[in-house]
C-alpha cells in the first residue's frame, strides 16, 4: 500500500509519500507561488521521482492546507489541523499539544493519544505571529530568513517589540535600526513577540505535555527557544518540521485505505 | 438653504444601486426555491412590512431588535428594526459602501458592521424617516447608541426603555411603568388614542405565534432534523419585527404543520446527518456566501437548533399587558449574568441532542463574544466542543471564506 499527502500552504507546498506500515519513502518541499495547482503537481512529481514511482502507483492521496481544494489528483481533503495533529503524533507519540506556525497562519491544537484533534485555536485574519511576519521583518533588517535563529542567539539585551501588527512592527523595527539597536536584539524581540502571540492561542486551548512544534517557522531556533522559555516546557521539533502536515495527510490516507 | 449637490448625487446613486441589486437578488432567489411553504410566507410578510415602511401610510417607528413590537402594532404603527434592514442591505452587498458613508461621518470602524451600515443607510437617506425611534437598553449597548444617533440624524424623538438586569417584582414594575409611559407618549405624538383593548389583542396574537413556534421547536428535536439551519436562522426576523402581527401566527402555524408532516414521515431535507450542532448568537453572514450550505449539504452537519429561535419567555398575560411585556423583555436568557445564558444553552444542547455548538462571533459584538470562554468551558464539561467562528456578518470585504471554511471543517473533524 502506497499513499501520499499533499500540503498546499500559503508559502510552500510539501508532498510526502508513504509505504507499508507508515514507512516514509520520499518527501519534497517547493514554494507555492501564484498557482497552487501547479505547485502541487510539481511537488508531487519531485517526490515521485525520488521514490522511483508513478502517480498510478499511489493507492490514495489526501490533500491538506489552504490550497487543498485545488489538488486535482487528491482522493480526499482534510484540514491542516487534523493533519498536523496526526503527523506530530507520528514523530512524537506522546504529543498532546501541537504548535504549528506556517507561512500564513499559526495554530495550537490539543490532540488525543491517537492523534485526533480535540480542540484548536487559530490566529485571526492578520499575519502577526506567522512566517510571513518573519519574512517581512527579515527584509526590513536586510538579513536572510534562515539566519534569524542564529542571530537571535547572539543577542545580549532584551528589547520589546510592542506592535503586533506586521505593518506597525515593521516601522518599529526600522526606527530601532535608525536608533542603532543591534540587529540581534531586534530579532530576539521579534521572536518574543511571535511567542507571545502563540502563547495566547496555546492558553486558549490549554497546554498539555508533551508539546511538539511543526511548520516552517519551527526551523527557526530563536522562535522555538522563545516559545519554550515562555511555556516553561521543552518543545519537540522533528528534523524536517515543514513536512508534518503532508505526512499526517499521508498517514490518514493509509488509515482510510486500511 | 444651500443644496449639497455631491451629497444628493451620492444619495440618489445609492438608492438606484439598492433598487437594481434588489431586483437582481429577487431574480436569483426565484431561481432557488425555498425549502418550506412557511419560508415563503415569512418572506412575503417581510416584503409587506418593508413596503408599508416605504409607503408610510401608517406611522413608521425605527426600533432595535428587541423592542416590544406588540405595543407598536397596538398603535397601528409599522416597526422597522434598523439592524434587520441592515442585514437585508448586506444580502444585496451594500454594506461596504454604507459603512464607508458612516465612517466618513466619524462612526468607528470597530463597531458592529450591521449598525454602522444602518447608520450609513440613514445618512444616505435610504430609510424613510420615522415618526419616532424606540430602543431597549438590553443586550447591545452599541445598538442603543447607534439608534440614538439615528434618531438625531432623522430628527425624530427617541424613546429608550431601560431594561433592568436584575430579576425582581420591583424591576418588572419599573419597566412596566416605562412601557405604559411609552404607549402614552407615542399616542400623544401620533395624535391618536391609546386603547388597551388593542394592546390586549396584540398580546393575544403574540401568544398564538409563541404557541405555534414552541410546538414547531418541539418537532425540531426529531432526528433526523426536519428543518435546516439555512432556513431556520432567518426566522429570527419574526422575533424582531413581527410579534403582535396576525400573519406571524399563520407563518408559525404553517411551519408547525409542515414540520409535523415531515417528522411523521421521517423526512429530512438533508437525509442522513453526520452530526448535529447548535447555532449560537443570532447572526450568520448575510451577504451571498456558502457557509451554511457547505456545513449542511457538503459536510452533512445539520444546525439542529438555533439559540435565537428559543422561546425564552412565558405566555403574555393580556389582563396585565405592561407588566407582562416587561417580563418578556427581562426573560431574555442573554440578559444579566452569563450563567443565565450558559444554563439556557446547556438546556438547548440536551433538548436537541447536539454534538457541539458553533458561535458566530460578529466582529465588534462585545456582548456575545464576552461570554465565549464560559460557554466553552460549560459545554466542554458536557463533552461538547464549541467553535467560536470569528467573522463579519455584513461586510463581505472583512470575510475570508477560506479561513472560515478551514475552521468549520476542522471543527467537524473534531466532532466526528
Amino acid at each position: 500500500m502506497i499513499t501520499a499527502g499533499v500540503d498546499v500552504g500559503a508559502l510552500s507546498t510539501e508532498v510526502v509519500i508513504m509505504g507499508d506500515g507508515g514507512r516514509l519513502l520520499a518527501s519534497s518541499i517547493l514554494p507555492t507561488g501564484a498557482n497552487s495547482e501547479r505547485a502541487a503537481e510539481r511537488a508531487m512529481r519531485e517526490a515521485l521521482t525520488q521514490a522511483g514511482l508513478r502517480l498510478e502507483n499511489l493507492d490514495r492521496i489526501v490533500a491538506t492546507g489552504y490550497g487543498r481544494v485545488r489538488v486535482p489528483f487528491a482522493h480526499q481533503q482534510v484540514t491542516e489541523i487534523t493533519c498536523h495533529a496526526r503527523g506530530a503524533v507520528y514523530f512524537f507519540p506522546r504529543t498532546r499539544t501541537v504548535i504549528d506556525v506556517g507561512g500564513q497562519d499559526s495554530k495550537v491544537i490539543r490532540v488525543s493519544p491517537r492523534g485526533k484533534p480535540v480542540d484548536f485555536a487559530m490566529n485571526d485574519k492578520c499575519a502577526a505571529g506567522t512566517g510571513r511576519f518573519l519574512e517581512v521583518m527579515a527584509r526590513a533588517l536586510e538579513v536572510d530568513l534562515e539566519s534569524l535563529g542564529e542571530l537571535s542567539a547572539q543577542s545580549r539585551n532584551e528589547i520589546t517589540i510592542s506592535s503586533m501588527c506586521t505593518v506597525f512592527a515593521e516601522s518599529e523595527v526600522v526606527s530601532l535600526i535608525a536608533q542603532g539597536t543591534p540587529k540581534e536584539d531586534i530579532i530576539r524581540g521579534l521572536h518574543n513577540s511571535i511567542a507571545d502571540r502563540i502563547l495566547t492561542l496555546a492558553h486558549r486551548v490549554g497546554v498539555e505535555r508533551e508539546v511538539s512544534m511543526s511548520g516552517g517557522v519551527a526551523k527557526n531556533r530563536g522562535v522555538v527557544r522563545a516559545i519554550s522559555e515562555k511555556l516553561g516546557l521543552p518543545l519537540n521539533v522533528p528534523r524536517e518540521p515543514q513536512i508534518v502536515g503532508a505526512l499526517g495527510a499521508a498517514l490518514l490516507a493509509l488509515e482510510a485505505e486500511d | 438653504m444651500q443644496v449639497n449637490w455631491s451629497k444628493l448625487r451620492e444619495q440618489i446613486g445609492l438608492k438606484v444601486q439598492v433598487w437594481q441589486r434588489y431586483r437582481q437578488a429577487r431574480r436569483k432567489r426565484s431561481a432557488q426555491p425555498l425549502d418550506l411553504r412557511a419560508d415563503r410566507l415569512r418572506v412575503e410578510l417581510a416584503t409587506k412590512l418593508a413596503w408599508q415602511a416605504l409607503r408610510r401610510r401608517r406611522p413608521l417607528i425605527w426600533t432595535n431588535v428587541w423592542a416590544p413590537t406588540e405595543l407598536l402594532y397596538a398603535l397601528d404603527c409599522v416597526p422597522a428594526s434598523l439592524e434587520v434592514y441592515a442585514a437585508m442591505l448586506a444580502s444585496i452587498e451594500m454594506t461596504p459602501c454604507l459603512c464607508e458613508v458612516a465612517e466618513r461621518e466619524g462612526y468607528g470602524r470597530d463597531s458592529c458592521s450591521l449598525l454602522r451600515s444602518a447608520l450609513g443607510a440613514v445618512l444616505a437617506g435610504l430609510f424613510p424617516p420615522p415618526q419616532a425611534v424606540v430602543c431597549t437598553s438590553h443586550l447591545c449597548d452599541t445598538g442603543t447608541k447607534a439608534l440614538y444617533a439615528a434618531s438625531v440624524l432623522a430628527e425624530a424623538p427617541f424613546f429608550l426603555l431601560e431594561v433592568p438586569h436584575q430579576q425582581s417584582a420591583e424591576a418588572e414594575g419599573f419597566l412596566a411603568e416605562q412601557l405604559r409611559e411609552l404607549a402614552a407618549s407615542l399616542a400623544a405624538l401620533l395624535d391618536r388614542p391609546f386603547r388597551e383593548e388593542r394592546l390586549r389583542e396584540a398580546l393575544h396574537l403574540s401568544n398564538q405565534a409563541r404557541a405555534w413556534l414552541q410546538k414547531a421547536n418541539e418537532l425540531r428535536r426529531a432526528i433526523p432534523a426536519p428543518m435546516l439551519g439555512r432556513s431556520s436562522l432567518d426566522y429570527f426576523y419574526l422575533m424582531t419585527m413581527a410579534f403582535g402581527h396576525p400573519e406571524t401566527v399563520t407563518v408559525y402555524r404553517t411551519l408547525y404543520e409542515e414540520l409535523e408532516g415531515r417528522v411523521r414521515k421521517g423526512f429530512s431535507p438533508l437525509g442522513k446527518e453526520r452530526a448535529r450542532i447548535l447555532w449560537l448568537h443570532q447572526v450568520r453572514p448575510y451577504f451571498p456566501n456558502n457557509l451554511l450550505h457547505h456545513l449542511e449539504q457538503e459536510l452533512r452537519v445539520v444546525v439542529a437548533f438555533d439559540e435565537m429561535g428559543y422561546v425564552f419567555w412565558e405566555e403574555l398575560d393580556p389582563t396585565d399587558p405592561f407588566r407582562s411585556l416587561a417580563r418578556k423583555l427581562m426573560a431574555n436568557h442573554c440578559l444579566g449574568p452569563i450563567e443565565r445564558r450558559v444554563e439556557a444553552v446547556l438546556r438547548m444542547c440536551r433538548e436537541y441532542r447536539v454534538d457541539g455548538a458553533v458561535h458566530f462571533s460578529q466582529w465588534g459584538c462585545r456582548h456575545s463574544t464576552g461570554g465565549i470562554r464560559f460557554l466553552k468551558e460549560a459545554l466542554q464539561k458536557e463533552g461538547l466542543p464549541l467553535l467560536s467562528l470569528d467573522g463579519d456578518a455584513a461586510d463581505a470585504s472583512q470575510f475570508s471564506e477560506g479561513q472560515i471554511r478551514t475552521r468549520l471543517e476542522a471543527f467537524v473533524e473534531v466532532l466526528l
